[in-house]
This record gives structure tokens, C-alpha cells and sequence, in this order.
């Protein structure tokens, strides 16, 4: 396990986060191979143990605390980073295999792979 | 008054986002001022350091450069392309003149940090009373 691999938890009953207006929502890129979706959000400023990346009940949930703390240093003339941190939720359906989920985190993109289910895989039949 | 209020259908397709993305994909800047530098930090996620070109010139400070496209996969299909790529370029006055042979620069998580030390003319000082 490298450094940048982010740990995928798996929690019950967690309660959806405190204030979520003031995250905001990454964008993502998100494509589907013949084994696994990957998506990839920008998640610029945050940390690799400041991100959850959260699977239960058909959703993935995704949250990063960023604490811009030069806005503490001096006087913020120019602002334009909003927010808390971000957050974004996906609904994931039956084919995926959540026993089976790759993370890391690189230059401030989270990618997540999320390998399908055995059997929604394509697979090829041979011929007798 | 009577407010009607109707129920909006769920459909819940693999991998749908929840949340919309908004939009903002921009390399957004904050500018904090010290007494005696300015720090410009800059969202630049998924940028290699290598591919950031800064320069200042006078007051105005540049920040361009390109975020490379991550490429799909043989065979791989886009299901949803929101994050940006391609050049970017951003110009920014500065609050102070700068002594420009002192400016430094790191790029951490995605975020670039760039620290501009004021010219010495515009530094805070303090004038002994005689």
C-alpha cells in the first residue's frame, strides 16, 4: 500500500454531515470500463487523511475537510475559495462489488475505482 | 393560500451523483496581505508543478499554464465529464510592489501557494520620534 491510497471505510448509520451547504460539490469525472467504474473529483487543498470516502446502503458518499489556514495568516484581500471542504454523494447500484474498491489521492484527485460485480462483468463463452 | 406540493420521482440509475456540480471549475484565488508579504494561493488540481508557469510583472502576478486531460481508457466510455482541462491563465494585482527576486512558490494537494515578499519601500516601519 502506497502513501497516496486513501482507506475505504465502511460505516453504519453515519449521520450526513453537519452544515452541508458549506461544502462544496467537486466536480467528477466519472467512466466505465469493462471491469470497474473510476471517478475521478477535484478535491484541491484537502488532505489525504482529511478525506472519507464513505460506502453504505447504495451510496457512496465522498467528503473532504480542507482548512485553509493562510486566511488566518494576514488580511484576505481576494477570496474566492468557498466552503468548508466538499462533499458529494453517489447512488451506486447492484453491479458493483463494494467488497472491492481502490482509492488514492494524487496532486489533489481523488480517484476511485469500483470494480463490478463478477457476475454483470462481460464475459466471453468459448465454444466447444 | 393553498401551496401544492409534489413529489419529485426518484430514479436512481447506477451511479448517479446526488448533488449537482455547479460549475465552478476556475482556479479560484485567495490573496492574503502581512505586514511584509502577500500570500496568492491558487486551486490547481490535478496540475503537475511542471506544467505552472508564474511571472510577475510590476505589481500584476500571471499564473498560466495547462491541466492535462485525463485520458479514457481502450475501450472505457464517459458516464460524466465535469472537470476541466486545458489552459489556464489567471492575472492578479498585487496589493504592493514586490521584491521579485525573493519570491517563492510550492505546489501542495493540488493548491498552489505562492509567498511575494513586499520591496523594502513597502514594508512597515516604524519612525523613532526625535
Amino acid at each position: 500500500m502506497n502513501n497516496d491510497e486513501v482507506v475505504v471505510r465502511r460505516e453504519h448509520a453515519t449521520q450526513p454531515p453537519v452544515a452541508e451547504e458549506q461544502y462544496r460539490v467537486p466536480a467528477a469525472d466519472v467512466y466505465e470500463t469493462s471491469e470497474a467504474f473510476v471517478l475521478m473529483l477535484d478535491l484541491p487543498g484537502a488532505m489525504r487523511e482529511s478525506i472519507s470516502l464513505t460506502l453504505e446502503s447504495g451510496e457512496m458518499r465522498v467528503k473532504a475537510d480542507v482548512k485553509p489556514l493562510h486566511r488566518q495568516e494576514g488580511t484576505l484581500l481576494f477570496n474566492e475559495m468557498q466552503g468548508a471542504g466538499f462533499f458529494r454523494a453517489f447512488s451506486i447500484g447492484d453491479g458493483i462489488d463494494t467488497g472491492n474498491v481502490e482509492a488514492r489521492f494524487e496532486q489533489g484527485v481523488l480517484t476511485v475505482k469500483l470494480f463490478k460485480s463478477e457476475d454483470v462483468k462481460p464475459r466471453e463463452i468459448y465454444i466447444n | 393560500m393553498l401551496v401544492r406540493f409534489e413529489r419529485i420521482p426518484m430514479v436512481r440509475p447506477a451511479l448517479i451523483n446526488v448533488a449537482e456540480f455547479e460549475g465552478d471549475n476556475g482556479a479560484a484565488i485567495d490573496l492574503v496581505e502581512r505586514p511584509n508579504e502577500s500570500i496568492v494561493v491558487v486551486e490547481l488540481p490535478g496540475v503537475a508543478k511542471e506544467d505552472v508557469k508564474i511571472s510577475l510583472e510590476g505589481e500584476l502576478l500571471t499564473i498560466k499554464g495547462e491541466r492535462k486531460a485525463s485520458g479514457l481508457p481502450d475501450g472505457a466510455r464517459w458516464i460524466r465529464s465535469e472537470r476541466s482541462s486545458g489552459e489556464f491563465f489567471r492575472t492578479i494585482q498585487l496589493p504592493h510592489p514586490v521584491k521579485a527576486d525573493a519570491v517563492s512558490a510550492e505546489m501542495v494537494n493540488g493548491v498552489l501557494r505562492i509567498t511575494l515578499p513586499k520591496a523594502e519601500e513597502a514594508r512597515p516601519r516604524e519612525i523613532g520620534i526625535k
